[in-house]
């Protein structure tokens, strides 16, 4: 690990400053999870680390209207536990109750897994699937963007210098909307996506009215594939009707490479994924 | 477990815990290319920073080569000289200040290389015209191996049902959590101490002298507690290469490995490549088989011949099958080199063995338990291969195992749905201590000190790597000596101070090791009980000893403690403390193998081990999930039970690993997967449901009749697993790991045809 700098600002305003003033080798640290790999890695150029974590205006969960205000230092256990995300956004618990081990979410954030952008990152695709968007501070103001456009591809975000992520903000699915997440590992527990898939469906009289496919850890970034959500909008979804539109998933992919697992295999997944993920948001739909 | 307070509060004290005044940190340089000629190194930026104290090269490392104890291929050397073979292989190295800093300094070392053409497989390896990994071996065949037993042609000849298949196995990490570690110290008078967590720490000293170039009189190695090994902690480079660096840096000098390094550059498990044919009579008689082993030795021999042998020959010995042949071919490749790990080529010739002999059972028509029991080796057979079977409990761990998962209601019964159910059966059997390594010397030894307190201390050479082998040596000192376990210790190894011994590997601690601190006890209690008789004037002979206290048989009141004897003995003899002596050397030594032919009994004792699985295959992911596991282990006697479980779970879980997930990825000798993120080895949750069944069939050879039971335990898991699935959707794998990936290849060819 090479020499860097540390501090650990009171409250956003201080936090801006500081990120503004020590410019392009300075970094946020949150739960830490990814950072510290890639500093011991020496793969980031990082010459000062700005804790945010005794920041108070990047935590808590708390709804505003029709949507969710996620802190971004809200951890991956909090999410798992909150009664809250539980009724609005269970996939969003779901997602992150696939992740790593309790140590891993007792420390990681929402707003690390974000701006991580890593290509398994999972609470990414559910997320983009919903339509959530992030709430962006820097010294100059602040800014909001969807998530869809701020994960511009591994470990890529669209951030500007000096900005943090202050919060998540989840639009919470009418009553007959729902969003589904199933992802596939090398392992039961604990293992990093190879491959995953998020699905929201609105329905209208029993007929898919809004479909949203978003495909995670296959490619660089994740993918929207609006073919196959057209190809859902206006029918009653069946086994066959998933089974068709899952194969529409996959097709024109570019995989990135996972040393554990084939590109064949890995597409194969994607489309089990997108069917189970499809199927299971339709089912919640129909409740 | 003696150690178990100190290990669940988190105060035992590791290699890596280890701190001396002065001490330096270093680092490694390691080569990025699998095969290139060095040109040149630049060390001047890194002796630049500040902070670093000195860097060594190939150039300052001995000039003659080296290898592990007993072996005979001199083909390693501390640091790099002209060549590099494999990524990962020790370039430089860095003592500085702290570990940051020598990282930083590694980083600015500058070597120039010309990228040589390089090869990665052990077949190719065998080509004409292959690169050569050691020019001056002239070949890359490190070692070849060919013997037979009968005349299995004519075998061939007249079967029933011959069965032949190719089967590969995988390079499988050990993944102990403990990295490498090693601290080095030169003294004035110019005397190493190498403080380091290691198996075997006499093999050590032999094998660093010849390293360094300098006189095992001249090491002392202190044995730090050991957190994992499998294996994996015998001779390592990173040792030697430690006290090179203290010697030019002149100061005490702390290495460590990074979990990467751990990945590319320690000693997995030998890939190979393995055809095998066997043939039966109709009544499920195997009347031959014959095996043709291309093993993956990676860049540096190591213990290569001895794994590949085992993998050869190891498993003949369950059944009577008079007619064998066996070739091997180990091979040098531009790849990290294999060593010793759980098992030591054993899983791999099973993984062959065990699985063409359903395939033979399929051909015949027999059922593949019933075949195994009609095959069995059995108490005081002699095999074909001359090893001599003092006890035998296979058959009864076969029916248990069997029973175990309700072998004859499940067999068959797949179902047809998306997913599909099986049972399947592997055998093994494995050694109590291998002889064959350094044939002048075998057996073990060991001292019984018994203060003026009453309190003793075992000292030995056979090293507790966490499986509890202290706790077992205070079980069995005590049973003898008549202390209890609480005032038993064992001493770490200490070269200057314990018994020269082999140390742990090859299962020989419980089984050599235990015989020889039993007869240290009974020393110890000849002496006790000469001064308890003599002050309370009866014969020696009448003499027991229980819970500390001394007393004449039939009259408990007559006694003293065995703190008082010790001090009488001790007062006596102006301080001296009592001693018992003891050590264990396995009759008709004689016998060692012979080296060609490879006949001759090579342990004194063999446990089996035998595991029933029943899986459930998912036909459209192709995930395999164990729904039930039955051990059944013949291990001679329990001595304590809890730590024999605890073998056996733990290498159940390192087997369905083997068998299922764990494989490092290696591509134009790159290892992909170097960390526990993208490794996959088994955790708690993973683990299937179990049921662990002890056979004892008391072993006359063992102490108190035991025998080894921590590698056979792995042995048979993955091959249980495969021959499961095969019952389970009908398809043969052939190579390790089962992933799902390659059940839905083969699900698919099979609906091809
Ligand atoms: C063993 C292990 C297993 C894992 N398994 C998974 C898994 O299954 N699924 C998964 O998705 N992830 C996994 N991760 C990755 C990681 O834990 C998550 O991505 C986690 O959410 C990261 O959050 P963090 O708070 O620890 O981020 P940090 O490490 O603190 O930060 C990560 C990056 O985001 C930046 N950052 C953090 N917060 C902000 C902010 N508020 N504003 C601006 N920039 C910010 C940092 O500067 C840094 O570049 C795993 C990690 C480990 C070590």
């Amino acid at each position: 690990m090479r020499d860097f700098e540390y501090c650990r600002p009171q409250s956003l305003k201080e936090a801006v400053t500081v990120l503004a003033e020590k410019g392009k080798g300075a970094y946020p640290l949150a739960g830490g999870t990814d950072i510290l790999i890639e500093l011991k890695r020496r793969r980031l150029p990082a010459s000062c680390l700005v804790d945010i974590k005794a920041i108070p205006e990047l935590r808590g969960i708390e709804r505003e209207g029709d949507a969710l205000r996620i802190g971004a230092l809200t951890t991956h256990s909090e999410l798992l536990g909150s009664s809250l995300i539980q009724e609005t956004v269970p996939v969003i618990a779901h997602a992150a109750r696939q992740m790593a081990f309790p140590e891993i979410r007792n420390r990681g954030t929402i707003g690390g897994n974000i701006c991580n952008a890593y290509p398994a990152a999972d609470l990414v695709p559910p997320l983009i699937a919903l339509g959530s968007s992030v709430l962006l501070a820097s010294a100059s103001g602040q800014r909001e963007v969807g998530v869809a456009e701020f994960v511009l591809g591994s470990r890529q975000i669209a951030i500007l210098p000096g900005e943090v992520l202050v919060a998540v903000k989840v639009p919470v699915p009418v009553s007959n909307a729902a969003c589904a997440y199933a992802r596939a590992s090398t392992r039961k527990t604990g293992g990093i996506a190879a491959t995953s898939a998020a699905a929201y469906l609105s329905a209208d009289g029993g007929v898919c009215r809004q479909a949203r496919i978003v495909l995670g850890a296959i490619e660089a970034k994740p993918r929207f594939v609006a073919e196959a959500a057209g190809y859902l909008e206006g029918t009653s979804i069946s086994e066959d009707v998933a089974k068709a539109a899952a194969k529409m998933s996959v097709s024109g992919l570019s995989p990135i490479v996972d040393p554990r697992l084939s590109v064949q295999y890995r597409s194969y997944m994607t489309e089990l994924m997108v069917r189970q993920a499809v199927l299971e948001a339709w089912a919640e739909v129909n409740r | 477990m003696i150690d178990a307070r100190e290990k669940v509060t988190g105060k035992l004290e590791y290699g890596t815990d280890v701190v001396l005044p002065g001490m330096l940190h270093g680092k490694v340089l390691r080569s990025p290319l699998p095969h290139a000629r060095i040109l040149n190194i630049d060390v001047s930026k890194a002796l630049r920073l500040l902070g670093v104290r000195t860097v060594v090269t190939g150039a300052d490392a001995p000039a003659m080569p080296y290898t592990v104890a007993g072996q005979v291929l001199y083909d390693e050397h501390l640091l790099a000289r002209e060549k590099v073979r494999y990524i990962g292989d020790e370039v430089a190295a860095v003592a500085a200040t702290d570990p940051d800093v020598a990282e930083e300094a590694v980083s600015l070392i500058e070597v120039e290389y010309e990228p040589l053409p390089a090869v990665f497989d052990p077949e190719e390896a065998m080509q004409e015209g292959a690169p050569l990994v050691h020019e001056a071996h002239g070949s890359n065949i490190a070692n070849y191996m060919n013997f037979s037993r009968g005349d299995v042609e004519a075998a061939f000849a007249r079967a029933d049902a011959i069965y032949e298949g190719r089967y590969v196995t995988n390079l499988q990490h050990h993944g102990y959590i403990e990295p490498h570690s090693a601290v080095a110290e030169w003294d004035s008078s110019g005397r190493l101490t190498l403080y380091i967590p290691m198996q075997a720490p006499t093999l050590a000293r032999m094998t660093y002298a010849s390293a360094l170039g300098i006189s095992p009189e001249r090491i002392r190695v202190v044995q730090c507690h050991i957190g994992g090994a499998f294996g994996g902690k015998l001779e390592y480079k990173l040792h030697p290469l430690c006290a090179l660096v203290a010697l030019k840096a002149g100061r005490p000098v702390k290495m460590v490995n990074t979990r990467r390094e751990e990945f590319t550059a320690s000693l997995p498990r030998m890939p190979m490549v393995m055809y095998i044919k066997v043939a039966g009579l109709a009544d499920g008689t195997i009347i031959g088989k014959s095996l043709r082993v291309v093993a993956d030795n990676g860049a540096y021999n190591n213990y290569g011949p001895g794994i590949m042998l085992s993998a050869l020959l190891r498993h003949d010995n369950l059944y009577r099958i008079p007619n064998l042949h066996a070739e091997g071919i180990l091979l040098y490749t531009n790849k990290v080199a294999t060593g010793p790990f759980r098992g030591f080529g054993n899983p791999q010739g099973i993984f062959a063995f065990e699985s063409a002999l359903d395939m033979l059972a399929e051909k015949l028509g027999v059922d593949p338990v019933g075949l195994r029991l009609k095959n069995a080796s059995q108490k005081d057979d002699l095999t074909s291969h001359g090893w001599k079977l003092s006890s035998c409990g296979l058959s009864e761990c076969i029916r248990s195992a069997a029973g175990a998962v309700n072998w004859t209601g499940k067999r068959g019964a797949h179902g047809t749905g998306r997913k599909r159910r099986g049972v399947g059966i592997a055998c093994c059997l494995h050694v109590s201590g291998n002889r064959s390594f350094l044939p002048f010397f075998d057996g073990s030894s060991a001292y019984i000190r018994i203060n003026q307190e009453g309190k003793a201390k075992i000292f030995t050479s056979e090293t507790d790597l966490g499986q509890g082998s202290r706790t077992t040596f205070a079980q069995i000192a005590a049973e003898e000596i008549g202390l209890n376990v609480e005032d038993i210790a064992v001493a770490l190894v200490d070269t200057d101070i314990s018994p020269h011994g082999m140390g742990t590997w090859g299962d020989r601690a419980t089984t050599l090791g235990g015989n020889a601190i039993r007869a240290a006890a009974i020393d110890a209690r000849r002496q006790l009980n000469e001064i308890a008789a003599a002050d309370l004037e009866a014969n020696p002979k009448d003499i027991v000893a229980e819970n500390g206290r001394l007393y004449v048989a039939g009259a408990p009141d007559r006694s003293i403690t065995i703190a008082e004897a010790a001090k009488i003995f001790s007062y006596k003899q102006a301080g001296a403390i009592l001693t018992g002596q003891g050590s264990y050397v396995p009759d008709d030594i004689v016998s060692v193998i012979d080296p060609k032919t490879k006949y001759g009994n090579i342990s004194v004792a063999y446990p089996y081990a035998v595991q029933a699985v029943e899986v459930e295959v998912d036909t459209q992911t192709g995930e395999i999930e164990i729904l039930n596991l039955a051990a059944a282990h013949d291990l001679g006697r329990v001595i304590n039970p809890s730590a024999a479980r605890g073998q056996v779970e733990g290498a159940v879980a390192q087997g369905i690993g083997y068998g299922l997930t764990e494989e490092m990825k290696v591509e134009n000798g790159k290892v992909r997967n170097a960390s526990f993120k993208r490794y996959d080895v088994l955790r708690a949750p993973d683990m299937p449901k179990m049921t662990i069944e002890f056979v004892e069939s008391n072993d006359p050879n063992g102490p108190f009749g035991a025998k080894g039971l921590a590698e056979p335990a792995l042995n048979p898991t993955a091959t249980a697993i495969a021959n499961a699935v095969h019952d389970a959707i009908g398809v043969r794998l052939h190579e390790l790991p089962l992933t799902p990936e390659r059940v839905l290849v083969a699900l698919r060819k099979k609906t091809e045809v």
